[in-house]
């Protein structure tokens, strides 16, 4: 299925600036691995060394956040939008 | 400014108009001019307008009765789209100053009502010189479609008293009006160079709580102080405009509900970040948050301090406000916790109102000076507020005279107050704020060097940083250091933990200035609009042709016109440094440690002469 992937402009820099991309997968843990496939220097951009997400990051499905935990094994259903959101910031 | 809806967007800066005033407060004279537009600066306004204002009027005491005070509006200010609130002003800053003495152009913006205000009372700019005789609050008033009046009201009732005194006992005498005021640190100039100008909100008057939004840094409140200028009252019904084109709507959508304000949103609604609060679980888990005068000290010792701590802990309630007619309610603010009983079960509400905890004041106000305790955190933020001073330059100066006393046990400064000291850094900061403490009121420049120490004195050319670390942010010497960073460098090693030469110079001297657009715009930079949404609500709510490419020429010609506008008040490269121990290696910092000496000293070569190729290319070289 087909799913959304939104990504900041704090990283847009190892997406080639794409900000918006669609992939195929039907859990945060199978389109997260068609991102790193697509822009593989990404992924050290959005997971640490332990494969979790950065303490600055967070996932938001259809504006909703998802927790940290087993992040990978949420499910997903055609047409989601999955956003990476970059959560420090200053003003 | 002559900003009828158009939709089209065929309008060129010649179709602007600039309704200016030149008040001279000696004699209490007006003089209003109707101006035209010669450039998209003239016709944004903001810094935009302030820096080609402030290049007509150097001066060498940023306190003189001659110094010119520029308020003025962006854009899209007191306009319908979301976060359209911003009011700015503009001076010769009594704390940014080159090696060689002079001041620097400064400006600091805040939102609030008060410039929605100043746009129902038809007034882009206006320039103040000269000096009262008396504390004077400046009434202005506008009958119908006519000129705007200016009355000048003895204000001697209000000195003394602190900003939501002010605030409050100016709206009960005129209930219809929004305010810009100084608290005690501004009156008391000579004393405190980091005195803030308060703007007055709806929240703020409704509730009688302290909720000013702040116009904080580079001195603006004492150059006003210095004018004898109490207080400014916009008074004037609010204005019902034409209908907002429908194609503003989904902009507006997009600011209160898009990505590009997620991260400030609330966090209860799980659909957002919870604000700048955050980047305490987004910097501290990697250390790169400043604790004890920007020393990271590598352990948990701030968790106490994190949102969900205080609300778990209690007993607090956080709630998320908003500015007027904002969907972002990035305001994350401190209540007392009281139970209340209903239908046999307790329920939480929110009793009295504690403070506003944005990062930067909680963190340099907390953290940094070595308090975890969020009620003294409370305390302090809430009575920086109160005495009308800049909570980043204040918070960084006490941190630094903290880490004096601590290496210089036989030898204290600031009443022997150290890290953790509460009640010593409450009364140094009534102190400071009322003019008795010269030495931290002047800021952590001078102080450290009256104290020949300037190693771990935490500034660039007199601005204090704010709560991100220098360590990892060679951006910093550059900044205009107007919003809070004005450099956008500052979480770029965090984001992208990229160390090469040829980065920084590419960082530094394109992508960092970006940050300077709503400066301009009039609007909040927590809306978060891409430049071509941005282009588009300024072509639909002004009919002006703009489009992304043209945001960013003028984005580097304002700052380019700031950089040419330091070199004209003496700048030389000698100003373009960080503190020597900025440099040095924090092992606990868990980024990628990079900005040594030896790196700095090939970088600054290097980002001078792009900028001043730049200022050719634009034809603006010195």
């Amino acid at each position: 299925m087909s799913i959304r992937v939104e990504i900041p402009h704090a990283i847009s820099r190892y997406s080639d600036e794409e900000t918006q991309v669609s992939l195929e997968g039907s859990t945060v843990g199978e389109v997260l691995a068609a991102l790193w496939e697509r822009f593989p220097k990404l992924k050290t951009r959005v997971l640490n060394r332990e494969g979790n997400l950065h303490a600055y990051l967070l996932l938001f499905r259809n504006d909703q956040k998802l927790p940290r935990a087993n992040i990978g094994d949420q499910p997903l259903t055609e047409g989601d939008r999955l956003e990476i959101v970059a959560l420090a910031e200053g003003g | 400014m002559g900003n009828e809806n158009g939709h089209e967007a065929t309008k060129s800066p010649a179709d602007f108009e600039i309704k200016s005033f030149a008040v001279n407060l000696s004699d209490q004279t007006i003089q209003p001019q109707t101006l035209p537009c010669e450039d998209l600066e003239d016709v944004f306004g903001g810094i935009a307008r302030g820096f080609k204002l402030l290049e007509t009027c150097p001066i060498d005491d940023a306190y003189a009765p001659n110094a010119t005070l520029i308020l003025n509006l962006g854009l899209l200010s007191g306009s319908d789209f979301m976060t359209g609130l911003r009011t700015y002003f503009h001076a010769y800053s009594p704390l940014k100053t080159s090696l060689s003495g002079k001041p620097s152009a400064m400006w600091s913006a805040g939102s609030g009502k008060f410039g929605t205000k100043l746009r129902h009372l038809g007034i882009n700019e206006v320039l103040f010189t000269g000096r009262c005789d008396k504390p004077t609050i400046l009434h202005i008033t506008r009958e119908g479609d006519g000129e705007p009046q200016f009355a000048f009201l003895n204000g001697s009732d209000l000195v003394g008293h602190k900003v939501n005194h002010k605030i409050q006992t100016l709206h009960k005498q005129f209930p219809e009006a929004h305010f810009a005021v100084i608290g005690p640190a501004g009156e008391n100039y000579e004393k405190v160079r980091y005195a803030a100008i308060a703007l007055s909100t709806e929240n703020q008057l409704k509730s009688g709580d302290q909720k000013s939004r702040w116009c904080g840094r580079g001195g603006m409140g004492g150059v006003m102080g210095s004018k004898n200028l109490i207080a400014i009252v916009a008074d004037i019904k609010d204005r019902v405009g034409p209908k907002a084109p429908k194609e503003l709507k989904p902009l507006n959508v997009e600011v209160a509900r898009g990505k590009g304000s997620a991260r400030f949103r609330d966090k209860k609604k799980a659909n957002g970040g919870g604000g700048t609060w955050a980047n305490y679980e987004a910097l501290n888990p990697v250390h790169a948050m400043p604790e004890m005068n920007f020393n990271p000290t590598g352990t948990i010792v701030s968790l106490p301090l994190y949102r969900d701590n205080v609300e778990a802990l209690g007993p607090y309630v956080v709630k998320d406000e908003s500015c007027f007619r904002c969907g972002i309610s990035c305001h994350k603010n401190v209540y007392d916790e009281v139970l209340e009983e209903k239908n046999g079960k307790l329920k939480s509400k929110p009793d009295k109102y504690r403070a506003k905890l944005d990062f930067e004041p909680l963190n340099l106000l907390s953290s940094n000076i070595g308090i975890f305790d969020i009620d003294q955190a409370c305390i302090l933020v809430e009575l920086v507020d109160e005495m009308g001073m800049d909570s980043i330059s204040i918070g960084t100066t006490l941190s630094y005279a903290m880490e004096y006393n601590r290496r210089h046990p036989e030898n204290k400064i600031a009443d022997g107050m150290s890290y953790g000291d509460f009640q010593a850094t409450h009364d140094v900061i009534e102190k400071i704020g009322t003019g008795q403490m010269e030495l931290l009121g002047q800021g952590v420049m001078r102080m450290s060097q009256e104290l020949n120490e300037p190693g771990y004195a935490m500034h660039s050319k007199g601005m204090e940083y704010p709560a991100y670390l220098p360590q990892t942010n060679p951006g910093y010497p550059w900044a205009l250091a107007g919003g809070h960073m004005s450099m956008r460098t500052y979480l770029l090693v965090l984001y992208e933990r990229e160390t090469n030469l040829d980065y920084w110079v590419e960082a530094i001297t394109k992508r960092g200035l970006s940050i300077l657009r709503d400066d301009f715009t009039g609007v909040c930079k927590f809306a978060g609009l891409p430049d071509d949404q941005m282009a588009d609500a300024i072509r639909v709510l002004s009919g002006l042709d703009v489009t992304a490419e043209s945001l960013q020429q003028i984005i580097r010609r304002t700052f380019l016109r700031g950089y040419r506008l330091e070199k004209r008040q003496g700048f030389t490269d000698e100003d373009y440094v960080m503190p020597a121990e900025a440099h040095e290696e924090y092992p606990q910092i868990d980024l990628p440690y990079f900005n040594t000496r030896e790196f700095f000293q090939e970088l600054k070569p290097r980002v001078m002469a792009r900028f001043n190729e730049m200022l050719e290319e634009e034809g603006m070289a010195v």
